[in-house]
């Protein structure tokens, strides 16, 4: 039977290397897909997983099990894609701009913004999924951070909290208005498409 | 339950977490009858599709090599050696000691965290009482035992706070 990650930690805290890297082998594709949704640049993406996993490894006596190793190492594979923008704070991204208005949605608890028109059914299943896929790549970090572990991960508000360091309420609001942005980006594109048409 | 319910529910399908059989018969019913929450339906459908199937960055084969190669030395959590060990045991006993001559001496003046003389008097009073209505027990005995019990607690303590039960 394969070794649980926590006696995978404690191998590797007994100076067992090799433990680690049955760690690596098991989480890194998680930590690539992760690292691709919030890095823009691929070629920066086996650089920041590198580090995380060197930072991940440095850190483990302070691991103590309180949650599982994956939520916890999201968390440096977070704060490491942090630091990477940081170092490349001076190229100006294009993101989508929040403006005051938007910052200031209703209905957190659910999918509760009635108000906002969502994209009809003649959007063809491919051809919606295409523009996200375009528009999520133009959502702020946080957003496209919350949207990954939500839809990809699976993981829960209160993980996803843990993971961002963040209140639970505050992840809510980040998912809701990054679903919010992206029915206006939808809808702005198809607008535009129609008037050029 | 409300078209909100509904689309919370489609957003937990879309997302990957299981429904209740009935939770998800409802959901069939509710979208096959308002279109707004069909839409919506289709929208989380839409967006958990492009999530997961965003262009990712597959890591190369050797990646967990690549890593490994990088890591400095073990990093490994110190154990207390043998020495270690009994020193720890002597400094508990010898606290436990200091702290029982101290109550028997009855908290006397030196002591800076308490209050007061009257404070310092009544808390030593209770704790002699307590100390002395333990039993029958001759009082060398029970001064032993007493310190043995505080030393046991302290070095317990202390080997805890090094990271060895």
């Amino acid at each position: 039977m394969a070794a649980s990650d926590s006696e995978l930690v404690r191998q590797t805290l007994k100076g067992d290397k090799r433990a680690f890297g049955v760690l690596i082998q098991r989480h890194q594709d998680a930590v690539f897909a992760l690292v691709s949704r919030l890095i823009r640049n691929p070629g920066d993406v086996q650089d920041v997983a590198q580090d995380a996993f060197v930072r991940a490894y440095k850190a483990l006596p302070t691991f103590r099990g309180d949650a599982q190793f994956g939520t916890w190492l999201y968390r440096i594979v977070w704060n490491t894609c942090l630091d990477r923008r940081e170092q490349h704070a001076r190229v100006q991204e294009r993101e989508v701009q929040i403006t005051a208005d938007e910052e200031d949605c209703k209905g957190i608890d659910g999918f509760a913004d009635e108000e906002t028109p969502l994209p009809d059914a003649a959007f063809e299943a491919d051809d919606v999924r295409r523009r996200l896929e375009a528009c999520l790549n133009r959502l702020p970090v946080h957003y496209r951070a919350v949207l990954t572990l939500y839809y990809f991960e699976q993981k829960s508000y209160e993980e996803i909290a843990m993971v961002l360091d963040q209140p639970m309420n505050t992840i809510k609001v980040h998912l809701f208005r990054a679903k919010s942005h992206l029915r206006k980006a939808l809808l702005a594109e198809r607008s535009s498409e129609e008037w050029t048409a | 339950m409300t078209c909100t319910d509904f689309r919370l529910l489609a957003e937990r399908r879309a997302a990957g977490f299981p429904l209740k059989a009935r939770q998800e018969r409802a959901l069939e019913r509710h979208l096959a009858e308002c279109s707004a929450c069909a839409s919506v339906a289709r929208f989380e459908n839409g967006l958990a599709t492009a999530v997961r199937e965003f262009p990712a960055v597959t890591p190369p084969a050797d990646f967990a090599d690549m890593v490994l190669a990088q890591l400095p030395d073990p990093v490994t959590v110190p154990e207390p050696s043998f020495r270690e060990y009994w020193w720890n045991l002597a400094l508990g006993v010898l606290a436990a000691g200091a702290a029982s001559w101290a109550l028997w001496q009855k908290a006397p003046s030196w002591i800076p965290w308490l209050t007061g003389e009257r404070e310092r008097t009544q808390i030593a009073d209770v704790l002699f009482n307590a100390y002395m209505s333990m039993g029958e027990v001759s009082l060398p005995t029970m001064s032993v035992v007493f310190l043995a019990l505080i030393g046991l607690t302290a070095w317990g303590a202390s080997a805890l706070a090094v990271g060895e039960r």
